[in-house]
């Protein structure tokens, strides 16, 4: 039996979830996509825009036990380039877990995104691209500036995250042998 | 009635008609809030951003009303807020605090606004 998307939805009482087509929208100011089913497995994209509406869908589906992934926002738009597919996605998760206001609601909602991107990893087979994906974006997150003014080193990313980044890569192993 | 809703619905509308005049000047590149560099972005490439964000305020001030649109209800049309016009709001509070100041020797510590 397949999925309808009219089930994802967390409250039905606001209005502003559509389906339309093939995806799940969110109004903010625009529809904006959130979630789309493929095979009977649900892909949220994952879009800083609306983060708070995005933990509700996640915490709904967790609820259910619906097996869910991540996508890109950049792959909403049906004119997107498919190309180097996973290596997009994966760093998308990652910086999504470096994006303090999305790592602040999972935390508050208790779910684990690393867990989630190891088995997207597993399902499509790219644990390969994964270590230089975390690299490259390891790179951005514990970037420092100095700022020769007030003389004092100045970080992009939180503490918190950053101290949570440094061994990142341990827990995604740790992941992968649960 | 113009109740909270209403307002609300007039807050959307017109951040919506702001964000579609900064679509126009699309030609450089523009980074929205999940990090993509878009080549021409369209109005809703801005929901999320700072740009949004500050076009959120409702209201207009002398500093800002060139680049916002005021609503007016009791207008057919939206206008400009000062477009060059004598005698607004704030003009008038700058020339009667001036002459307060000169004429009447009556200081305040901000005659520019």
């Amino acid at each position: 039996m397949s999925m309808e998307l009219s089930t994802l939805i967390p409250n039905t009482n606001d209005t502003n979830w559509v389906v339309k087509g093939e995806y799940l929208m969110y109004v903010k100011y625009s529809n904006i996509p959130c979630a789309y089913i493929d095979d009977d497995v649900v892909f949220i994209f994952l879009d800083f825009k609306i983060v708070k509406p995005i933990s509700k869908l996640i915490k709904h589906l967790t609820n259910k036990n619906i097996e869910f992934y991540f996508d890109s926002p950049e792959f909403s738009n049906p004119a997107s380039n498919a190309i180097d597919y996973n290596n997009k996605v994966l760093t998308h998760y990652l910086f999504s877990h470096a994006n303090k206001n999305i790592f602040k609601e999972f935390k508050e909602i208790e779910f684990d995104l690393i867990k989630n991107m190891v088995s997207f990893c597993d399902k499509n087979n790219c644990h390969e691209i994964l270590k230089p994906c975390y690299e490259k974006v390891k790179k951005i997150v514990l970037n420092k500036t100095h700022d020769y003014y007030q003389n004092k080193i100045i970080n992009d990313f939180p503490d918190e995250i950053r101290e949570d980044f440094e061994n990142l890569y341990r827990d995604i192993q740790i992941n992968r042998i649960i | 009635m113009r109740t909270r809703d209403w307002r609300r619905y007039i807050e959307k509308c017109v951040v919506i008609r702001r964000l579609k005049i900064t679509q126009s000047h699309g030609w450089y590149y523009f980074t929205d809030i999940n990090g993509r560099d878009i080549s021409s972005p369209i109005w809703s490439d801005f929901v999320g951003t700072c740009v949004q964000h500050m076009f959120k305020t409702y209201t207009t001030k002398i500093n800002d009303s060139k680049y916002k649109i005021k609503y007016s209800p009791n207008h057919t049309r939206s206008y400009w807020r000062d477009g060059g016009r004598k005698g607004n709001r704030e003009k008038d509070k700058v020339i009667f605090k001036r002459m307060l100041e000169y004429e009447y020797g009556i200081k305040h510590f901000n005659t520019k606004y």
